[in-house]
């Protein structure tokens, strides 16, 4: 049994106070001594973060919780669809992400992204701008394979088929 | 430990991180830890264009199994001192095995017990 549950449920609900954690009590990160110079996501907890999965997609949310594995609890998560320079939203609630899955982790700067020149569109939109994209690319692809094979190159293994797909 | 050793020692300085995607990134190593992942501050994209959700990011932290290459300063890095650091890395590790070795076949001669638990002094020698 989970010892710091001292046999109590594991609530969870909004009730209960370990979900009361504000910004004006302290980290509990504060509390764990690494060395100055230790990479970790410790007090990015309650900060809203930029993840970048190895599939492409980029989920932007409230860091919640984290382990060793560098697997995450995002909450009011929502995945951002980048077509050039416009995006749309999609809601997602509450996540866990996979470690494994992460490339990286920012810090989401709302000045900066002001500053950026993105614009918000339809998510409609997007998903149809996305789509087209997605074609063009495939057709692109197609080409270059048809191209290969007809001077005597089968590329097999596709490096898309890899753990990067963009 | 000795690359995770030698990263810290570059804590402060701007390098560059290539990731297995193609992308590069410019910034300030701010924290490494022993997998590698590390973070950066103040960064730029190289071909930000391609990474329009990089715009709105300044410090980020980088997931060490995605990290291809990183490009160090030149000035910054003493390759005597770090070849040296792996010949006495590798010294010791030759050591502890041979001491290890020893010890296991040391208690394999002696004589047999009724214990049948682990026996811990190959352990204690290789440590």
């Amino acid at each position: 049994m989970f010892s710091m549950w001292n046999g109590a449920p594991p609530g969870g609900g909004r009730g209960d106070p370990r979900n009361q954690r504000g910004p004006s009590q302290p980290n509990p990160a504060n509390n764990i001594n690494l060395p100055s110079g230790t990479a970790h996501l410790l007090y990015e907890l309650d900060k809203r973060l930029l993840f970048w999965l190895r599939d492409g997609r980029t989920f932007i949310g409230i860091l919640k919780s984290l382990d060793q594995f560098g697997n995450v609890v995002v909450a009011e998560t929502i995945e951002r669809i980048y077509v050039d320079k416009e995006y749309g939203d999609i809601e997602r609630g509450i996540c866990i992400l996979r470690g494994e899955n992460l490339v990286l982790v920012g810090e989401w700067d709302g000045f900066r992204e002001q500053q950026s020149g993105t614009r918000s569109r339809d998510i409609q939109y997007i998903l149809t701008r996305q789509a087209e994209e997605e074609e063009k690319r495939l057709k692109v692809k197609e080409g270059f394979q048809k191209a290969m094979r007809e001077r005597g190159l089968n590329i097999r293994d596709d490096p898309e088929d890899d753990l990067f797909i963009k | 430990m000795l690359f995770y050793s030698f990263f810290k020692s570059l804590v402060g300085k701007e390098i560059v991180v290539e990731l297995k995607n193609d992308m590069s990134l410019h910034g300030t190593l701010d924290s490494v830890d022993q997998y590698l992942n590390m973070k950066l501050l103040d960064i730029a994209v190289t071909d930000a264009e391609k990474f329009p959700h990089m715009l709105a990011v300044k410090n980020i932290f980088i997931r060490g199994s995605v990290i291809r290459y990183v490009h160090l300063p030149a000035e910054e890095v003493d390759v005597q001192q770090l070849q040296d650091a792996s010949r006495r890395d590798a010294e010791q590790a030759k050591h502890s095995t041979k001491t290890g070795a020893a010890a296991a076949a040391a208690a394999g001669k002696g004589q047999p017990t009724k214990d049948t638990r682990p026996d811990q002094s190959d352990k204690v020698a290789a440590s």
